[in-house]
């Protein structure tokens, strides 16, 4: 039962890590290069997308590591846990007032002020990346113990 | 000194490709879906920016840097097929370079690059694109699961080795 719990929390983990990784090397400045009207129309769909796929993978990472502290007692599941329980609060303070100034419906997509908004969110999720990969590697020492 | 060695690149592949897991799961569930409820000449036209993108030299070296330790590990675990993590160790790698390399060279690129020849405002741009999107998709899920299995296959074979 450890083990598997110890699996889910790794996984995911790993999971949260590559797809924020992706956000931030591969799909934000793909769409800063597609004109700022068509990056501020893709925007939309594929925040809330994203947003689905991340938040359960990144409860399910911080659940499983706690419940692999229960059987194992070892502080490194609580500090993954944590840190990428962390990136929830984090998108909801941070990043959740750039989004939804992005989304407002009476927006102009062809604005400078979108361009900057556009601009500024693209930096912003590069510490969930960090964290969650910090986390994982933390779960996987974790997992290495005796 | 040699099990030390490969104790470290069994962990780092544990890592790469759950890493390499979740950057394809992104095209998975969410991105693909996404550029499907698009227009299509906005969703080629999006689709051909990223496949432009995704070859930077972090992405790269992530993605062919697994792989080489993967036959790393591969043959190492054939040369040392008595230690107990040997059978994962193989598996994990077998499953990256087949089903996460391989299936990328023989299914996805080659339809990237036929998508690259597409005009996104042609004729038949929505046919192309609408086949793309099913093809390309249906091969994504396969690669993005090999690349976990190859991920789990490497922690449980990091675990056997630390006990």
């Amino acid at each position: 039962m450890a083990e598997a719990f110890q699996a889910a929390a790794i996984l995911s983990g790993a999971l949260f890590a590559g797809a924020a990784l992706y956000i931030n090397l591969v799909e934000h400045p793909a769409r800063m290069q597609c004109g700022i009207e068509l990056a501020a129309t893709v925007f939309g769909p594929s925040y809330h997308r994203a947003t689905m796929m991340q938040v359960p993978l990144a409860l399910l990472a911080a659940i499983s590591a706690v419940c692999s502290w229960w059987f194992d007692h070892s502080m490194l599941w609580i500090a993954g846990a944590l840190l990428i329980f962390a990136v929830i609060p984090y998108t909801l303070i941070a990043i959740l007032p750039t989004n939804n100034r992005l989304l407002r419906p009476s927006r102009d997509r062809k604005s400078r002020e979108t361009h900057q908004l556009l601009i500024r969110w693209g930096r912003l999720p590069a510490l969930r990346t960090v964290a969650s990969l910090t986390a994982t590697i933390i779960f996987l020492i974790a997992a290495l113990r005796p | 000194m040699i099990d030390q060695l490969l104790f470290m690149l069994t962990f780092l592949s544990a890592i790469t490709s759950g890493l390499m897991a979740g950057f394809l799961f992104a095209f998975s569930v969410c991105v693909m879906k996404a550029l499907s409820r698009l227009p299509p000449a906005q969703g080629i036209t999006a689709m051909q920016l990223i496949n432009v993108v995704v070859l930077n030299p972090l992405f790269l070296s992530v993605f062919v840097g697994t792989a080489a330790v993967c036959v790393v590990l591969g043959v190492s675990s054939l040369l040392m097929w008595h230690q107990p993590d040997a059978l994962y160790r193989l598996t994990g790698s077998a499953l990256y370079l087949v089903g996460t390399l391989a299936v990328t060279i023989a299914f996805n690129i080659p339809r990237n690059e036929a998508l690259a020849t597409v005009a996104a405002d042609s004729a038949d741009a929505a046919k192309r694109w609408q086949q793309f999107l099913r093809e390309w998709t249906t091969w994504n899920h396969v690669r993005t699961a090999a690349a976990l299995l190859a991920a789990a296959m490497f922690t449980v074979a990091v675990r056997v080795f630390a006990a």
